[in-house]
C-alpha cells in the first residue's frame, strides 16, 4: 500500500511538472517581409530570355508556400511536444498542391496522385531509394520517410520539371507563413533561439534574430522579419 | 674521283630531301584538313544553335500571337478559371478552339510537311490544365502544371521558350500567357506549345550544313538517342562521358570538344553541345558529327593527283627536265674526267707494260687511285726483278761461274725459277735475251747462241713423250740405252748410287722430271752417285753424252765442251749443292729449255 502511494505521488508530481512547462512556455509570432514583389524566378531557361507580354506587367510571385521559419534552439534543446509524424503531398502532374512540406525527422510523408494525373516515377534526388521505383499510377500513391534532418526533394524521373520539397527540421519549432507572411510558432519552451528562414531547399542567409522565449510570456512580435532577394544560400 | 663523290653525296641529298618533303607534306594537309573539318563541325554546331534560337522565336511568336489573342480561347479560360473543375464538355470545347487555331499556325508555317503537328496545352489561371490538343497525352484534362517554370512565367505574363524531356522524347515548347484585353485587362492563362523534336526537324537543321546531327537525352546513366539523320549509330556511353560539364551551356559549340567516335567501321568527328531549359536537368544534348577524312598519306596523295594537276600549266616540267638533265649531265661530266679518262690512260700504259714497250707503268701520268695502282704494279715489278737477281746470284754461288765458251743452260733449280709469265711479258713470252734469269746457269758468259734453225730439240725419252729425263732414270729396256741421241735418252744403266730420288723426295725437281718414273734408280738405293768412284765417271759419262746429243739435237754447237770440263763442273757443282742442301747425292737431268740442252741438278737426300 505505501509502495501503491508512493507511485500515485509521483505520477502526481510528473504531471504537475508538465503541466508547468506547457503552462511556461511561450508563442513566437512576426510576419515575413518578402523581397519587394518581384518577377518569379528564372528557371531553366530556354533558347531565349523570356520576354514580358506588352499587355500587362508580370504577376509577382508567391514565393510563402516555399518559406518556413524556423527557431533552431541555442545551447541544449529543450524538451518539446511531440510533432505531427505524417504528411500528405498532393501530386497534380506538373507540381504539388504544396510545393513545400516541412516535417519531423521520421515523418512518413505520403505523395498521392490526382485522378487526372499522368504516371510519374517519383524519386527523391540523390537518393533514389528512398522512395520505392515504382510507376505512380493516377490515384496512386508512394510513401516514403523523413529520417534527417534536411532537404528532400522530389522529382520525376520521366516527366522533368516537377520538384516538390520536403523540409526535415531536427527542431519542433517551425512553421509555414500564410500568405500574406505571418507566422506564429506556439508553445515554444523556454529558452534562447535563432530565428532562420528556410526556402525550398536551403536556409537564407541573412541576418538571424535571437529570440528568447521566458517562463509563459511570449517574446515580443516580430513584425519585420527581412528576406533578402534572391534567397541567397546559407552556410550550414 | 672527289668531285664525283661530292656530287653522288649532294644528289642523294636532294634525293633523300625530295622523299622526306613527298612523305611529310601529307601530314601537314592532312592536319590542315581535320583541321578545317573540325572547324566546319563548330561552324555547323553554332549554326543548329542558331537555327533552334530562330525556331524557338518563331514558336514563341506563333503561341503569343495567334493563341493569346484568340478571344474565344480568351473568353473561354476566364470561364474555366472561375469553375471549380474542368469537365469533359468545358475541355472538349476548349481543346476545339485550341485545335482551330493551331491548324492555322501550321498551315502558315513553315514546318515540314511530315513533321508531326504541335502540342498544345490549355492552361488556367491556377495552372489548371483545362485541355490538351495532340501529343502523348491528348485530351488529358484537370491535372495541374503550376511548378514547371515555364509554366509558371507564363501564368506570371512572361512568354519564353523551354526544352522538356520525356522518355526518349524532346520537347522544344513555347509559352505565353493568355491576357483578357478587354478591360479589366487581366491573366486569364497560358498557353503551351510544344514540338517534338523529330527526324524531318533533325534533318532541316542540318539541311545545308552537311553535317549529321543526333539529339540525346540522359535514361538513368547513359544517353538515348531520340532522333538523327544519317546511318551512324554512335556509342551513347562514349557520348554520354562527353557530355560539357562547364556552368555555362551557351559556350558548347565554341569550346570545340570535338570527340573521336566510331560507329561500325567508320570514324567520325562529333561535338556536343547540351539543351537548355528543363531538359538539362536531363543532360539532353545534340550532336554535330561527320566522318573523319580517310587519312591521306603518300600513297592517297598520290591517288589523288588528277591528269590536269600534271599537264604544262600546272606543273614546272620545263624546270624539272632542265634540272634533271643538268644534274645527269654534271655527273657524266665528273664521271669521264675523274673515272674513265684516268682508267683508258692506265689502262693503255698496262697495255704498254704488257707488251713490253715499256718496262714500268708512267706513275708521275696517273693520279690518285689510278696512281696508287701504278706504283703498287711497279713496286711489284721491282720485286720480281730483284728476286730474279737474287736468285741467279745464288745459282753463280751454287754452279760457279760459267765456264769460257757457251755449253749451253744448266738449269739447276727449275723449280725455283722465275714464272713463265712476268710482268709485262705475255704469258708464253720468249725471255729476253738479257738478262737471262737467275734460275739458269750457263757454261761459258753467255755468248750469243747460236741461231736456231728450227723447232727447239728435245731430249726425246721414248713414248710417252717426256720433256725431260732424270739422268738415273731406268730405261724402258733392260739393256743399257744406246749413246745414239735419236733415240730417246736412256741416259745411264742404272747406278744405283747416282739414282734420282724416290718420287715425293725431289723437292728441287720440276713438273716434267718428277712425272717420270726414273727407271735407272735401284730401290735399294735412292741416293746418287759415289762421289769419286768408276760408278760417278761412268755417271758424268751418260750424262756428258745425253747432254751433248741434246745439244746437237738442238742445233747448239758443241765446240769446246769436253768430258773434263763437263765432268770437272758437274762434280764442283754437286760438291756444292750437296753441303749446301745436305744431300747424299746429286742427280743430273739434261733437258730442253727455250730450245737449248740444259741441264738440271737435283739433290738427292735419302
Amino acid at each position: 500500500m505505501p509502495r501503491f502511494r508512493a507511485a500515485v505521488s509521483t505520477s502526481a508530481a510528473c504531471a504537475v511538472l508538465v503541466a508547468a512547462a506547457a503552462a511556461h512556455a511561450g508563442n513566437v509570432t512576426g510576419k515575413v517581409d518578402l523581397p519587394a514583389s518581384g518577377p518569379p524566378p528564372l528557371r531553366d531557361q530556354g533558347f531565349l530570355d523570356r520576354t514580358e507580354n506588352p499587355h500587362m506587367p508580370i504577376r509577382a510571385v508567391d514565393a510563402t508556400p516555399l518559406l518556413v521559419v524556423v527557431l533552431v534552439p541555442q545551447g541544449t534543446p529543450p524538451a518539446a511536444p511531440a510533432k505531427t509524424t505524417t504528411a500528405t503531398m498532393q501530386f497534380l502532374g506538373g507540381s504539388f498542391d504544396k510545393p513545400l512540406v516541412a516535417v519531423a525527422p521520421g515523418t512518413e510523408v505520403t505523395i498521392k496522385s490526382c485522378a487526372a494525373c499522368p504516371d510519374a516515377n517519383l524519386a527523391v534526388e540523390g537518393k533514389p531509394d528512398l522512395i520505392e521505383s515504382s510507376v505512380l499510377a493516377a490515384n496512386g500513391s508512394k510513401v516514403f520517410k523523413a529520417a534527417q534532418a534536411g532537404a528532400f526533394v522530389i522529382e520525376d524521373k520521366v516527366s522533368t520539371g516537377l520538384r516538390g520539397y520536403v523540409a526535415v527540421f531536427d527542431t519542433p519549432y517551425f512553421v509555414q507563413p500564410d500568405a500574406t507572411g505571418h507566422f506564429e510558432i506556439k508553445d515554444v519552451a523556454p529558452g534562447t533561439y535563432t530565428l532562420r528562414i528556410w526556402y525550398a531547399d536551403h536556409f537564407v542567409q541573412r541576418g538571424d534574430e535571437n529570440v528568447t522565449v521566458e517562463g509563459k510570456r511570449s517574446p515580443p512580435d516580430l513584425p519585420h522579419v527581412a528576406i533578402p532577394t534572391g534567397f541567397p544560400r546559407a552556410g550550414k | 674521283m672527289y668531285f664525283s663523290k661530292i656530287w653522288l653525296f649532294l644528289v642523294t641529298l636532294a634525293g633523300a630531301v625530295a622523299l622526306t618533303i613527298a612523305l611529310v607534306m601529307p601530314r601537314p594537309a592532312q592536319r590542315a584538313r581535320q583541321q578545317s573539318e573540325q572547324q566546319r563541325l563548330v561552324l555547323a554546331c553554332s549554326v543548329v544553335d542558331i537555327l533552334l534560337r530562330d525556331n524557338a522565336v518563331q514558336r514563341v511568336d506563333n503561341v503569343a500571337a495567334p493563341f493569346a489573342r484568340d478571344l474565344e480561347l480568351v473568353n473561354a479560360l476566364a470561364q474555366a478559371s472561375d469553375a471549380p473543375t474542368i469537365d469533359e464538355p468545358r475541355a472538349r470545347s476548349v481543346g476545339q478552339l485550341a485545335a482551330s487555331v493551331r491548324d492555322k499556325i501550321s498551315a502558315v508555317g513553315d514546318a515540314d510537311k511530315n513533321e508531326a503537328k504541335p502540342f498544345v496545352i490549355v492552361l488556367d489561371r491556377s495552372g489548371r490544365v483545362v485541355a490538351r490538343v495532340g501529343g502523348d497525352r491528348d485530351g488529358a484534362f484537370g491535372d495541374s502544371m503550376a511548378g514547371r517554370a515555364i509554366i509558371d512565367d507564363a501564368l506570371a505574363g512572361y512568354l519564353r521558350d523551354d526544352v522538356w524531356a520525356g522518355k526518349n522524347a524532346l520537347y522544344l515548347v513555347s509559352a505565353a500567357p493568355v491576357v483578357k484585353r478587354d478591360p479589366p485587362v487581366a491573366y486569364e492563362g497560358a498557353i503551351v506549345l510544344g514540338h517534338a523534336v523529330s527526324q524531318p526537324l533533325a534533318a532541316r537543321l542540318v539541311k545545308s550544313l552537311d553535317v549529321d546531327i543526333g539529339f540525346y537525352v540522359r535514361d538513368q546513366k547513359s544517353a538515348v538517342l531520340v532522333t538523327k539523320t544519317g546511318d551512324a549509330n554512335l556509342p551513347e556511353d562514349k557520348l554520354t562521358a562527353a557530355i560539357p560539364t562547364s556552368p555555362t551551356i551557351a559556350g558548347d559549340c565554341d569550346a570545340k570538344a570535338i570527340i573521336d567516335v566510331s560507329s561500325g567501321d567508320k570514324d567520325y568527328s562529333a561535338l556536343l553541345a547540351r539543351l537548355p531549359g528543363e531538359a538539362r536537368h536531363q543532360d539532353a544534348f545534340y550532336t554535330v558529327y561527320t566522318a573523319k577524312p580517310a587519312a591521306v598519306g603518300f600513297a592517297g596523295t598520290l591517288g589523288a593527283v588528277k591528269n590536269n594537276d600534271l599537264g604544262f600549266g600546272n606543273f614546272p616540267w620545263l624546270f624539272v627536265g632542265a634540272l634533271f638533265v643538268i644534274a645527269l649531265g654534271i655527273g657524266f661530266f665528273l664521271h669521264i674526267w675523274e673515272t674513265d679518262r684516268p682508267l683508258a690512260r692506265l689502262t693503255a700504259d698496262a697495255v704498254k707494260l704488257a707488251k713490253g714497250d715499256n718496262p714500268r707503268l708512267a706513275e708521275e701520268e696517273h693520279h690518285g687511285k689510278f696512281g696508287s695502282i701504278a706504283r703498287s704494279v711497279n713496286t711489284q715489278i721491282d720485286k720480281l726483278q730483284r728476286d730474279a737477281k737474287s736468285a741467279r746470284k745464288d745459282l753463280d754461288q751454287l754452279l760457279g761461274p760459267a765456264p769460257e765458251g757457251s755449253l749451253g743452260a744448266m738449269d739447276l733449280v727449275a723449280a725455283t725459277a722465275l714464272p713463265a709469265a712476268r710482268p709485262g711479258l705475255p704469258l708464253g713470252a720468249p725471255a729476253p735475251a738479257a738478262p737471262p734469269p737467275p734460275s739458269e746457269f750457263r757454261f761459258g758468259d753467255g755468248g750469243t747462241p747460236p741461231p736456231r734453225t728450227g723447232p727447239a730439240p728435245s731430249l726425246d725419252l721414248g713414248p710417252p713423250p717426256r720433256p725431260a729425263t732424270p739422268i738415273g732414270a731406268p730405261p724402258a729396256r733392260p739393256t743399257p740405252p744406246p749413246r745414239s741421241m735419236a733415240a730417246p735418252p736412256p741416259v745411264k744403266p742404272p747406278i744405283p748410287s747416282m739414282a734420282g730420288a724416290a718420287p715425293g723426295k725431289r723437292a728441287m725437281e720440276d713438273d716434267i722430271l718428277g712425272a717420270i718414273e726414273d727407271p735407272l734408280e735401284p730401290t735399294s738405293n735412292a741416293g746418287g752417285v759415289d762421289p769419286n768412284t768408276p760408278q760417278e765417271e761412268a755417271y758424268f759419262h751418260t750424262v756428258y753424252d745425253s747432254f751433248v746429243d741434246m745439244k746437237k739435237k738442238c742445233g747448239e754447237s758443241i765446240a769446246g765442251l769436253t768430258f773434263a770440263k763437263f765432268s770437272e763442273k758437274l762434280r764442283k757443282n754437286r760438291d756444292e749443292l750437296m753441303s749446301k742442301t745436305v744431300c747424299r747425292s746429286v742427280k743430273f737431268t739434261v733437258y730442253v729449255k727455250d730450245g737449248k740442252a740444259a741441264l738440271k741438278a737435283t739433290p738427292v737426300k735419302d
